[in-house]
């Protein structure tokens, strides 16, 4: 059996989704989406460009992935409802990652505004991704309002920080029973591997591969990352002591 | 006293009105209307595609063209 996410019924072979945004070209982003194995990768929606007639990303992702629309760039609930409707017109799909920010400088999540978009998406029968907090307690009302997974933060989106705050996503990870998924804060492998080893679900990333040196190769490690991360979790790792423990047999040992 | 001009504000930008469908504005903003991935709200109220040869634009009227753009 293979050791699938599955979000509202459907089965995915990667734990890891990708942003499409800030990649030096499309060539190389559609190398490290392939190099990342992604199968479900993020847009935003925006006002038509009427200047630019380049092919539209869509036409360019949809056969190859499973397209999950954002509300980036939201302040309000009323925006991020409009631009989700506008998403599941556009693209076809009722799946959105929900984002509704508090202010440009953190970008951090607006928790009352969230809940509320949240709230009224499930109600208009869309399938709820939301970008959180690290806060248990809005994650648990986040799946009560019947959100398909939770988006924790590991930390400020574009930061590349790492996890601030594993203690919390550990009690997120225990409280809540839909996927968890870290999103945004991820700077290296290493941070990815760690999200799951605490028993993150999945880790939804763009800048820490859009933005490393070469993507394609981070994308590689990203990917690599979260596969041993998960193993790890799985495996379970020995308690951690102060003091040493010899792995050699302490019978038998040879004196001059 | 003059009335002021009727416009239509697309995409924020106002433009004189002029009466059109949905699909008819499209064409005029160079887009065609088959093509997949755009959708419309007027007035912050999505109208599906299957409207856009029938919902008449009136003055006033706040136009949203979207489609998907690179993203995180």
């Amino acid at each position: 059996m293979y050791d699938e996410l599955v979000i509202a019924g459907q089965r995915f072979r990667s734990r890891l989704l990708l942003g499409t945004a800030q990649y030096p070209n499309r060539q190389v982003m559609l190398a490290a989406l392939e190099a990342g194995g992604a199968e479900l990768v993020t847009v935003a929606i925006r006002r038509v460009n009427l200047q630019d007639d380049s092919e539209s990303i869509f036409d360019l992702l949809r056969d190859r992935y499973r397209i999950l629309p954002n509300t980036a760039g939201c302040y309000t609930a009323r925006d991020a409802i409009l631009t989700a409707h506008l998403a599941r017109e556009a693209l076809g799909t009722n799946w959105i990652k929900l984002e509704v920010i508090g202010d440009e400088e953190t970008l951090l999540p607006d928790v009352e505004e969230l809940l509320r978009a949240a709230e009224q998406l499930v109600n208009d029968g869309f399938v709820v991704l939301p970008y959180t907090n690290d806060d248990p307690i809005t994650c648990r009302k986040l799946e009560a309002l019947g959100c398909a997974a939770v988006m924790p933060l590991a930390a400020p989106i574009g930061s590349g920080m790492g996890i601030r705050n594993p203690y919390n996503l550990r009690i997120i990870r225990e409280t809540c029973s839909v996927p968890v998924i870290v999103d945004a804060g991820i700077g290296t492998a290493s941070d990815a591997a760690l999200a799951m080893e605490l028993g993150c679900d999945a880790i939804l990333l763009n800048s820490a591969v859009a933005r490393a040196e070469d993507p394609v190769r981070m994308a590689r490690a990203m990917r690599l990352a979260i596969e041993a991360g998960r193993l790890s979790f799985q495996a379970g790792r020995i308690p951690r002591r102060l003091y040493a423990s010899a792995s050699s047999p302490l019978e038998g040992v040879v004196t001059a | 006293m003059m009335q002021p001009e009727p416009t239509l504000i697309v995409n924020g930008q106002n433009q004189p009105f002029r009466p059109a469908t949905i699909a008819e504005l499209l064409q005029r903003q160079g887009l065609d209307p088959q093509r997949p991935g755009i959708a419309v709200a007027v007035n912050a109220e999505v109208i599906s595609r299957a409207q856009w040869e029938r919902h008449a634009l009136g003055p006033g009227d706040r136009v949203e063209i979207v489609q998907a753009q690179a993203g995180g």
